[in-house]
């Protein structure tokens, strides 16, 4: 691990808070909120926007009740109007063992994102829940809402390590962890995922979970530099590959033609994440961690629509 | 425990055992690597070898290579063997028989026309071409053995030394090469480096002559008699004896014997032709049974040398024995002086021999004559020309007799003999304790019973011949020097029971016939059989040449040409005028019944067991697992690298 996780200030410059103000996330979707805020809600309310007209029953405020049209057409109508509440943002940190990797390193990268998206929400006012994922949920942060708990959450994402430990290697389980967060992520809301996506298990499976209505999920997943170019991270000639998670070996002679068709492998791979992801109504992301941090946030994400 | 191929073990050990830690060691230094996910890298590897073309191939090649190995350690463990034609081992000797019953036609080579020895010649290459990796060495034998190559594992040498062997007409005696045979395997054996017993092959029809002694044991190495020739049925008549004879009355009256073998299966007719000096003078028809044998009679009155051709005209496997040679010598009887002041049993003795002419002298009047006159064809007193034997009684000349002598009671003055008087105290009267039978001077006489009163010691030179031994030393002696033969009795005639026996007048007999006939006896003629060693009396030159079937140049030595050991039969001639009748033409024949019997020997006898001979070829079995064996390591070996190969592509 190192020192740079460590840093909370490393995580988000004060500089690149301020740029970030000027965001917000956004959501495809209208979701219930939990309390007022600043999000148009599925629920009729008290705010000045107009949303409907009904009849009026027995027992309805006569303060809604539209008189110009009761006077034109001498029938009792009641104005109803778009309620505002909070938007709940979930963003799970996947932590297992295989996102220690690349330079620059994967879980930094993610942790940084996490920052940057956790203070997006917490200065709008939205209720922010962190995840840490390894095999499954292993920790989890709720509820934070305002300007306050942004320290908390920083800390939160700096406490958090990979599965480092060779000798009773935890291989991640991309399955158990969505049906985790799931269970724990009642309230609809914005779910972002920032994972590799390394998973030996099924992912469709996997992301069935998250395919409900009231999520607006976002699938970021983070490759590295070393990952997309094996030679530029020394994988070439007669190697022992030993998988980070599961400890699993490989015996390669790694060639040029090898290399070619891991790179389509990894190709396919992505694209077939992609495909699981638009299946289930996700939004997939990819990027590399290779790319400049502030630019995916201020450039990249705000082109996918996640920011805005 | 016994390594019986510990080098090819060590060569094999030597390139499989690096080869093999190389491999493991070149699989154990991959490097390790550290990487998020092996998913992909699988997946990529398992793609590659999907989309290779040879995948397929590559997965049936395996199954393939495990096959053949399960099917080689099978046939492996089935103890295959191969027949070869020998596995002659480590060492080997190759015996081949190039005697005259080698030459017979019948159970040549397969090609036909070949004789036996080129059949022998073929089996001895198929030994050789066997020997992988042996070494062996070629000997052939017939009269001697002849080592005609050393030890080598030159195939090439042994091939042509093989093939070098020339044929010969002599009879075969394989004590000698077997003798030797034994010495180089008693190297061997001594040899640490060598485990394995020599082997000795003998190629030979088993007609081999034991002349009645025991048959040689080989001490340390292995007999296998290679039957050659047994082919076929042989068919041959042959003449296995002749000779000639004078008659004792009528010197000029030769009578001739001859003797036929038919060794065939069938029986034989044909036509007996003497011819003298290339002149037929006499046919006879003969027949011949199966196995059996005729004898034929001629008379000729024929005084002077002569040479004599018997030949009969049946076409057979042995050319060698349808022909048989005799040089007839000259008409001649004895002369013979007496040197003796009167002896009763001495003169009737030498009377009674049948000698032409027989003067007694008394030891004064010897004495008296020039001994110059007393050679063979220097006195002449109107009868005869000199004495071929002179013979002294009691009487010891002072001066060397100029002819062969028999001496009894005294011992004439040559260097080294002596007769010294009988001791005092010794045995009055004694026997004779052993004489030499085989002797021609002392065939068929008996000397059990004879007493002798007080015999003198006889001191004899060493190249004397003792013919009998009494208690005191020898009693009878022959003592050679310059040609002439001087025989010496030691003691008294008269004072021995001797003279009252049979055995004396055989004695006087076989003296004159021996003494004075050159060696003829009563033959009358001069033949020599191949093998046999011819001394020819040369008088004057330094150098003799005979030709005739072979050309054979010989140096002069003290009178002397010695012709050793003929290997071809006819008659050799020399014209060199040094040489007198009958020793210019010099008469070789077979004369052999048991080198004419063609019929093949099923053993040979060789120490306490026979050596059965082996028919078709000296085939034997070899197991050959090994190979199979190893050609599994082979392909386990090759299966392996392509296994770990999967990984690299």
């Amino acid at each position: 691990m190192s020192e740079q996780l460590t840093q909370p200030e490393t995580l988000l410059s004060s500089s690149f808070m301020r740029s970030l103000d000027r965001l917000d996330i956004l959501s495809r979707k209208i979701l219930r909120g939990k309390q007022q805020g600043e999000r148009r809600s599925k629920k009729k309310g008290q705010s000045i926007e107009f949303a409907d007209y009904r009849n009026y029953v027995v027992g309805d405020d006569l303060r809604f009740i539209d008189w110009n049209l009761y006077a034109r057409l001498d029938r009792l109508f009641v104005r109803l109007f778009m309620e505002e509440e909070d938007l709940s943002v979930s963003i799970a940190l996947d932590c297992s063992a295989s996102m220690d990797y690349g330079d620059p390193n994967k879980l930094l990268y993610a942790k940084r994102i996490a920052a940057a998206l956790g203070y997006l929400a917490l200065v709008h006012y939205n209720r922010v829940n962190l995840y840490a994922c390894n095999v499954t949920v292993v920790d989890h942060l709720s509820s934070l809402r305002g300007r306050r708990p942004i320290p908390r959450m920083l800390a939160f994402l700096q406490q958090q390590q990979p599965n480092s430990d060779e000798s009773l290697p935890a291989p991640g389980n991309f399955e158990q962890t969505c049906k985790k967060l799931a269970i724990l992520q009642r309230q609809p809301g914005v779910v972002i995922l920032l994972s590799d996506f390394f998973d030996k298990g099924d992912l469709s499976a996997a992301l069935r979970y998250l395919a409900a209505d009231r999520y607006d999920v976002y699938c970021i997943q983070l490759l590295s530099p070393q990952e997309t170019e094996p030679a530029s991270g020394g994988i070439i000639g007669d190697l022992r590959l030993r998988d980070m998670e599961d400890g699993d070996l490989a015996e390669v002679s790694v060639t040029a033609a090898l290399i070619k068709r891991y790179q389509k492998n990894l190709q396919a791979y992505c694209r077939h994440v992609r495909e699981q992801c638009l299946r289930r109504g996700i939004v997939y992301l990819m990027s590399e961690t290779s790319l400049p941090f502030d630019s995916l946030v201020l450039k990249y994400l705000r082109q996918r629509g996640l920011l805005g | 425990m016994s390594f019986l191929n510990p080098i090819m073990a060590l060569i094999a050990a030597g390139i499989t055992i690096p080869a093999l830690v190389a491999l493991y060691f070149l699989k154990l230094r991959r490097r390790n690597m550290v990487v998020p996910s092996t998913l992909l890298w699988k997946r990529a590897i398992q793609d590659l070898q999907v989309n290779s073309p040879f995948q397929k191939l590559r997965r049936n090649l395996l199954l393939l290579l495990q096959l053949l190995i399960l099917i080689a350690l099978l046939l492996a463990l089935a103890r295959p063997a191969t027949r070869t034609a020998a596995e002659p081992g480590q060492r080997v000797a190759i015996v081949i028989d190039h005697s005259a019953s080698m030459n017979a036609t019948s159970g040549g080579t397969t090609s036909g026309g070949g004789t036996r020895l080129d059949a022998a010649k073929d089996k001895a290459l198929e030994l050789i071409d066997a020997l992988a990796g042996g070494q062996a060495m070629v000997l052939c034998f017939a009269q001697s053995v002849k080592v005609v190559q050393q030890t080598t594992g030159d195939v090439t040498l042994l091939r042509r030394a093989v093939r070098d062997i020339e044929p010969t007409d002599q009879r075969s005696h394989l004590d000698e090469a077997l003798k030797l045979v034994d010495e180089f395997a008693l190297a061997n054996a001594a040899d640490a480096s060598s485990e394995s017993k020599m082997r000795v092959y003998v190629l030979s029809d088993g007609r081999i002559h034991t002349d009645q002694q025991e048959p040689l044991a080989l001490r340390s190495a292995e007999l296998t008699y290679v039957k050659i020739g047994a082919e076929r049925q042989p068919d041959n008549l042959g003449i296995v004896s002749f000779a000639a004879r004078r008659d004792a009355d009528k010197p000029q009256l030769v009578r001739l014997h001859a003797r036929l073998n038919n060794c065939g299966v069938n029986p034989v007719e044909a036509n007996l032709t003497l011819s003298i000096d290339g002149q037929a003078v006499n046919v006879q028809p003969v027949q011949v049974s199966p196995g059996g044998s005729v004898q034929r009679q001629f008379e000729l009155t024929m005084p002077d040398s002569a040479l004599l051709r018997l030949s009969h005209d049946h076409g057979d496997d042995l050319t060698a024995d349808n022909e048989a040679v005799l040089v007839l010598a000259p008409s001649r009887r004895l002369s013979v002086l007496l040197v003796s002041e009167g002896n009763a049993f001495l003169g009737s003795a030498v009377a009674s021999v049948g000698v032409k002419r027989l003067v007694v002298m008394s030891p004064q009047k010897y004495e008296n004559q020039d001994p110059a006159t007393l050679a063979r064809g220097g006195w002449d007193d109107g009868q005869g020309e000199g004495f071929d034997v002179i013979i002294f009684d009691s009487y010891a000349p002072r001066k060397v007799p100029p002819a062969d002598s028999l001496s009894f009671g005294a011992a004439p003055p040559l260097t080294g003999l002596e007769l010294k008087p009988a001791r005092d105290g010794e045995q009055e009267w004694q026997y004779v304790l052993d004489w030499d039978r085989a002797d021609p001077l002392m065939r068929y006489v008996v000397l059990d019973d004879v007493v002798i009163h007080k015999p003198g010691r006889l001191v004899v030179p060493a190249e004397a011949r003792v013919l009998a031994t009494g208690l005191s030393g020898p009693v009878i002696a022959a003592v050679p020097r310059e040609r002439l033969q001087h025989v010496v009795v030691g003691f008294n005639l008269l004072d021995s029971y001797w003279p009252m026996y049979v055995s004396f007048p055989v004695f006087v007999s076989n003296v004159m016939r021996t003494l004075g006939l050159d060696g003829l006896g009563d033959e009358a003629a001069l033949a020599y059989s191949t093998g046999q060693v011819a001394t020819v009396p040369v008088t004057a030159g330094t150098e003799v040449i005979y030709t005739g079937p072979a050309t054979m140049k010989r140096p002069v030595r003290h009178g002397e040409a010695v012709l050793e050991s003929f290997e071809k039969v006819g008659v050799y001639v020399t014209s060199n005028p040094d040489v007198s009748a009958p020793f210019d033409r010099l008469a070789v024949n077979l004369l052999d019944a048991l080198e004419s019997d063609l019929r093949v020997a099923d053993k040979i006898e060789v120490g306490a067991v026979d050596a059965r001979g082996q028919v078709a070829t000296a085939s034997v079995r070899r197991e050959v697992w090994r190979w199979f064996a190893w050609a599994a390591l082979g392909v386990l070996l090759i299966e392996w690298l392509i296994y770990t190969r999967r990984m690299h592509l």
